[in-house]
């Protein structure tokens, strides 16, 4: 992880984006080619590297510490096409998620695939009698949710009227965690921009929704 | 103005797939004819409606289709 120098970061703003915030790149160094992605045109992570949550204020702080670029030997630095940069990335999860996140599509433009059987899924709401979750514990045909990954970027009820992009402003503190049976079908995307938020979470949508006692562990997030 | 629908309309949507995470973004007709577009359903419950739609019986709720869903 590095940080750039002022006239690396000068040079990564006069390049085009690869997604909202980020362009990935190949690193012409004194230690050979290497791959990554800047963020904010400041903060380059190696392909390698493990990704990190960038919460307000943990961000500064990340930058902060990184190492200054200008040791590092770097003689030139290549926005390259997401599609370039994805497939030669030895991270096939990492390629997996942030692919899905460069396309852009919403869940129902994503192909239906179907759960593993520990797969775990996050619903929040501003209701706690969620009408979509029937008495018997399990979500009606057509219903959404997220990944439980993509639920950690929640730390707030109004986090996830954000990343959602739902409609209405009162927080959406209710988290409801889904453990749909292997097998159970679903799509994929990303949320789009709407009603004034920004979206860009990860979105499912259980087309045939799933079944009884599947939906299980309620929490309360603060607003 | 934010009104909450008759148990009918509540079981329809509820049948019905979401537009987003616990929301339906729906056509409505009232028995009058006239109608309002693009109104959002939360918990399937409860319609965001203008103003001038106060009073009025609900004829027919349509669900909007995203343009690749």
């Amino acid at each position: 992880m590095l940080r750039l120098s002022e006239h690396q970061v000068r040079g990564m703003i006069s390049l085009p984006e690869s997604g909202m915030g980020y362009q990935t790149v190949e690193v012409d160094s004194t230690r050979g080619g290497r791959k990554g992605i800047v963020y904010n045109c400041e903060l380059l992570l190696w392909e390698q590297e493990p990704r990190m949550p960038f919460g307000e204020g943990r961000y500064e702080q990340i930058l902060k510490s990184a190492t200054s670029a200008e040791t590092e030997g770097i003689r030139s630095i290549r926005v390259v096409s997401p599609q370039h940069y994805f497939a030669r990335s030895e991270n096939d999860q990492l390629f997996e998620e942030i692919r899905k996140r460069v396309a852009g599509k919403p869940a129902t433009a994503g192909e239906q695939e179907k759960t593993e059987k520990d797969d775990v899924f996050m619903r929040f709401t501003a209701y706690k009698d969620d009408r979509r979750i029937t008495p018997q514990k399990g979500l009606v045909p057509g219903t959404y949710a997220t990944t439980e990954e993509d639920s950690r970027n929640v730390k707030t009820g109004t986090d996830a009227v954000e990343r959602y992009a739902l409609p209405d402003p009162t927080p959406a503190k209710y988290r409801h965690k889904i453990e749909p049976l292997g097998g159970t079908v679903y799509r994929q995307g990303i949320v789009q921009p709407a009603f004034g938020h920004k979206g860009g979470g990860v979105e499912v949508i259980f087309d045939m929704g799933t079944d009884d006692h599947t939906v299980t562990g309620l929490a309360t997030l603060p607003e | 103005m934010r009104v909450r629908l008759p148990e009918y309309w509540i079981n329809f949507l509820i049948r019905q797939p979401e537009s987003g995470m616990g929301y339906h973004r729906v056509d409505v007709t009232f028995e009058d004819g006239s109608e309002s577009l693009d109104c959002v359903v939360v918990n399937s419950e409860e319609i965001e409606l203008p103003s001038e739609q106060r009073g009025k019986t609900i004829a027919e709720i349509r669900v909007r289709r995203p343009p690749n869903g």
